[in-house]
């Protein structure tokens, strides 16, 4: 990651004022979160040795667009964030791609790593034009597919494999990139939209630049039916695999997990009201515990179906310039029993989670947002997921 | 001979409040090594740039948006408000991205886009928030205090442009070839000011008693 550091740099002493624009942004959040007994960073992004107030940097993030010659962009985003709701992490590059869009031309082609084309979220990287600061459940919640193991049981939360623990993987990767080859294209004056990306993996899956070793188709096409609505459909399908050494011993098989998810999403304005809705169908075929025959255990694959939306309604003051006042209805629903060594349940908890959210923009560098966040699951006590965040954000 | 100099006292005076300055020269923009590097609005924008945004972000380049304003100094001057002032937006920019009234002026919002738009302003000077509009819908927003006024757009953050609302008449807008021509200056000490986002903002005092023209060429300095 240092020699990529040191490579762009230096690349961009070749080109000359003409030839050369460079954009430059940057943004930090630092926030103050409180959680509950049963807070847990996998559940609601509230690690659980964190519970009590607590103060510190979320993330910061320095953002560059590099014009080459008017046609090639080189798009990056060097960040630290907190790593599982705790400590910072290292600085990485969450983004890095290079982009080939011809001036007045419709379409644009990127190479590398990018924001994930599926779903109106992954769309919202920066802070401040997130309205809550909580991610959806969706990108969040960690559900019991693990990339290493498959499906991980229904009395389990999580596994622990090479030394590590897993808990398995959110519907859609939380940090909203992907590596591959990407397409972008407008029609009809901006008013359709479609992007078309061939990835490493499922968009559910958390993979770094070098990972190669899965494949995924993910599209999305956004089109206006009237001026002050904005519709889109997105689709995913592809698999996610990480070599577990565990696993690898017990079983000659490649644990492979595949992912389909099929999304709408749509954004309604009116006056000083917004309204944005997400709806998301996911399904996995995922390795099951081995079932036993004739004395043999065998691998085996089953289905496990959910469904997450979310609906948020933000209204801005017009007497207060800059403030808002926000509410969010999120819901993860599992369906599909499973029928496993016998057993037949449903293979996880149903949750819903209500957001009430306060921001107002400070000036044109400063956001200031407040949010408290209500989760209930199935056969625990609605409280004990709770959170209360307020994050600031200086950017520009 | 009292009434002599009495005659010739009078003429002076008369010469001296009435007489009309002109002030004109060339404004020069800073050429600085590092000027290839500029706030950017990367997460912000589309990528694919349509022909008729390429064209408005062409008119909305810095040395097509340059203002000069005369803040007089020795005399209070007399404010009417700028007429069918109008900031249109248009393929996600708001055009012209920079406009120049007197406070007071009433600024109109014109949605060209087939998609909505909203404007705010979270300056000091004039903090408000029109809301989402229709296509073609056209909002008057009035500019009470001087001051450098930023607007945005909520929807589109990538948008962004500035009101220049001034406590002085006498303002003009240079040509592309930065060249300004300012008439009818009463006599009195002038403070010049030049003022873009892109540049450094220019201050200079300057006695224009003698109803002249003058020439004054400006160098400009790049924003720190």
């Amino acid at each position: 990651m240092r020699i990529l550091s040191i490579l762009f740099f230096c690349s961009l002493s070749f080109f000359t004022e003409a030839q050369l624009e460079v954009e430059l942004n940057a943004w930090i959040d630092i926030e103050q979160s409180i959680g509950q007994t049963n807070s847990h960073y996998y559940y609601n992004e509230i690690h659980k040795d964190f519970k009590t107030l607590r103060l510190g940097i979320h993330n910061a993030n320095f953002l560059t667009k590099v014009t080459f010659k008017e046609s090639f962009k080189l798009n990056a985003r060097l960040s630290q964030v907190r790593y599982k709701g705790k400590k910072l992490n290292t600085l990485h590059w969450p983004l890095l791609n290079l982009q080939y869009s011809p001036e007045g031309k419709s379409f644009a082609i990127s190479l590398g790593r990018f924001i994930t084309p599926f779903g109106y979220f992954n769309t919202q990287q920066h802070s401040k034009k997130r309205t809550f600061i909580n991610l959806p459940l969706a990108h969040s919640y960690y559900n019991k597919i693990s990339a290493k193991t498959g499906f991980l049981n229904f009395d389990m939360d999580h596994i622990v494999l090479d030394g590590k623990e897993d808990w398995g993987t959110t519907l859609l990767y939380y940090g909203g990139y992907s590596n591959g080859i990407l397409t972008n294209w407008q029609f009809n004056d901006e008013k359709i939209k479609l992007s078309a990306a061939i990835t490493n993996g499922s968009a559910s899956l958390l993979s770094d630049l070098t990972d190669f070793s899965d494949l995924g188709f993910i599209a999305r096409l956004k089109f206006q039916p009237k001026y002050f609505w904005e519709q889109a459909f997105s689709i995913n399908y592809g698999t996610f695999s990480q070599a577990s050494k565990e696993v690898t011993e017990v079983s000659s098989e490649d644990v492979t997990v595949s992912n389909f998810i099929l999304g709408t999403d749509a954004v309604l304005g009116f006056g000083h009201w917004e309204f944005v809705l997400e709806l998301m169908y996911g399904s996995y075929l995922a390795p099951t515990q081995t079932s036993v025959f004739d004395g043999q255990s065998t691998p085996s694959e089953d289905n496990f179906n959910l469904f997450s939306g979310y609906l948020n309604i933000k209204y801005e003051l017009p007497a207060v310039s800059g403030l808002y006042l926000a509410y969010g209805l999120d819901v993860l629903h599992f369906f599909s029993e499973t029928t496993i060594n016998g057993d037949t349940q449903i293979w996880g908890k149903n949750v819903l989670r209500q957001n009430i959210g306060i921001g107002y923009k400070v000036n044109e560098f400063l956001l200031l947002r407040t949010n408290f966040m209500t989760q209930s699951v199935k056969d625990k006590a609605a409280w004990e997921q709770n959170t209360f965040r307020t994050t600031l954000t200086a950017h520009f | 001979m009292k009434s002599k100099c009495l005659v010739l006292l009078c003429s002076v005076l008369s010469f001296t409040a009435f007489s009309q300055n002109v002030i004109s020269g060339k404004i020069s923009l800073p050429k600085s090594k590092l000027g290839f590097i500029k706030k950017g609005t990367a997460y912000q924008s589309d990528d694919i740039k349509s022909s008729e945004k390429l064209r408005i972000d062409e008119d909305n380049r810095t040395e097509n948006n340059i203002y000069i304003s005369f803040h007089p100094q020795s005399f209070k001057p007399v404010l009417q408000a700028s007429e069918n002032v109008q900031m249109t937006q248009r393929a996600k920019t708001f055009y012209p991205n920079v406009v120049a009234i007197t406070k007071g002026s009433t600024v109109y919002f014109v949605n060209e886009d087939e998609h909505y738009h909203n404007v705010y302003s979270l300056s000091p000077k004039a903090r408000f928030n029109i809301g989402r509009r229709p296509t073609g819908n056209v909002y008057g927003q009035k500019i009470n205090k001087s001051g450098i006024i930023k607007l945005g757009c909520d929807i589109h953050p990538e948008m962004g442009a500035v009101i220049i609302s001034l406590d002085t008449p006498y303002f003009t807008k240079a040509d592309a070839e930065g060249n300004y021509n300012m008439k009818d200056l009463p006599n009195g000490v002038y403070e010049i000011q030049i003022y873009h986002p892109s540049i450094q903002k220019y201050k200079e005092t300057i006695d224009l008693t003698k109803g002249v023209a003058i020439e004054k060429n400006i160098s400009l300095k790049p924003k720190v």
